[in-house]
């Protein structure tokens, strides 16, 4: 079993304090959902974790072993940010061979891609792009994933057959999940965190968001 | 190897975003170079190499350059995530990038100071 711990984690921008000595811990097999406000430091912990945001201070360690600049390894952890990330002029095949996935399990998993095997990816809608770099991240050979907003965008049907892709997947891995779409988040996660007034909290009870004032 | 050939496949499709400006730049820098050739060559009947006037031009291929990266990391600061995720740290990529592209460079104005010579000696 692999493990992710974060300890310490403390941000500021221009004086004012983000994050305040957070400390989460991620297993491999594991589910793990980040709640939080907007503007409460969720994607800047991810990308503080995935090692492109310095932080005041932080402490990554994988195994118990402290790690810097985490996204240099690329088989421990990969980060699927809130924009699209994939240049606009790559198409399927490319994409699918640089991250060692399969393109043909997709489009069985997804029939409407294979309708439009060579339009680049730019040309795809905004939710199938989102779909794509979801699956790409999930799939890809990696022991921890980390998806800001995964459900955004995606139509029901998808947002259902992507549950069950990262049902299928945390057996292999641990995957870290932030995303407002709580009911869905709540389906599939293990363990779950908020991140509130710059602190997290474990949250061990769906009621407890409503005591600390995230859904009314 | 599998992990360097897509290394290198990353490295290649950063650079894609940006060959045919950049190639362009090469061009337009070594029709320059050819013209002050051909300039000082009436004026001294005599050719010293185009290599004489490259400077000019490598500040301008180089200042374009920075431009275009400034560009990048302003327009298309989301795609670093794209090769972030296949282990590539962005100073690896824009340093590989910017030598692969300086090559490409230097071999054109090479093969226009060839031909010139060439041009000279058939006329």
């Amino acid at each position: 079993m692999n493990k992710l711990e974060i300890d310490s984690v403390t941000l500021e921008f221009g004086g004012k304090r983000i994050l305040s000595d957070i400390y989460m811990r991620f297993e491999s097999g594991k589910v793990t959902g980040i709640l939080g406000r907007n503007g409460s430091g969720k994607s800047c912990l991810l990308r503080i974790i995935f090692g492109t945001l310095q932080a005041q201070y932080s402490n990554i360690r994988f195994n118990g072993r402290a790690i810097f600049k985490p996204y240099r390894y690329p088989e421990k952890i990969r980060y699927m940010p809130q924009e699209s990330f994939i240049p606009k002029y790559l198409k399927l095949k490319t994409i699918f061979e640089l991250y060692g996935c399969n393109l043909q399990v997709f489009k069985n998993d997804f029939p409407e891609y294979g309708k439009d095997r060579n339009k680049p990816f730019g040309q795809w809608s905004f939710g199938q792009k989102r779909l794509v770099e979801t699956y790409i991240i999930l799939k890809s050979a990696s022991e921890f994933v980390m998806l800001d907003e995964p459900f955004s965008y995606l139509m029901p049907v998808h947002v259902e057959k992507l549950k069950e892709i990262i049902r299928i997947e945390k057996a292999g891995k641990g995957i870290l999940i932030t995303d407002h779409l709580y009911h869905d988040l709540l389906d599939i996660t293990d363990e779950l965190y908020m991140i509130a007034d710059g602190g997290s909290l474990p949250i061990r009870d769906p009621g407890e968001l409503t005591t600390y004032g995230y859904i009314s | 190897m599998i992990n360097i050939y897509r290394h290198c496949r990353a490295i290649l499709i950063f650079y894609r975003a940006y060959c045919i400006p950049a190639f362009m730049i090469t061009l337009f820098c070594c029709y320059g170079a050819r013209i002050a050739s051909v300039a000082q060559i009436q004026d001294h009947k005599e050719f010293y190499g185009i290599m004489m006037f490259i400077a000019p031009f490598f500040w301008i291929k180089t200042i374009t350059n920075i431009l275009m990266l400034l560009y990048l990391i302003q327009f298309k600061a989301h795609e670093r995530f794209f090769y972030a995720n296949l282990g590539i740290r962005r100073g690896e990529l824009w340093i590989i990038t910017f030598l692969m592209d300086y090559m490409v460079f230097f071999m054109a104005v090479y093969l226009t100071g060839l031909s010139l010579k060439l041009t000279l000696i058939y006329p």
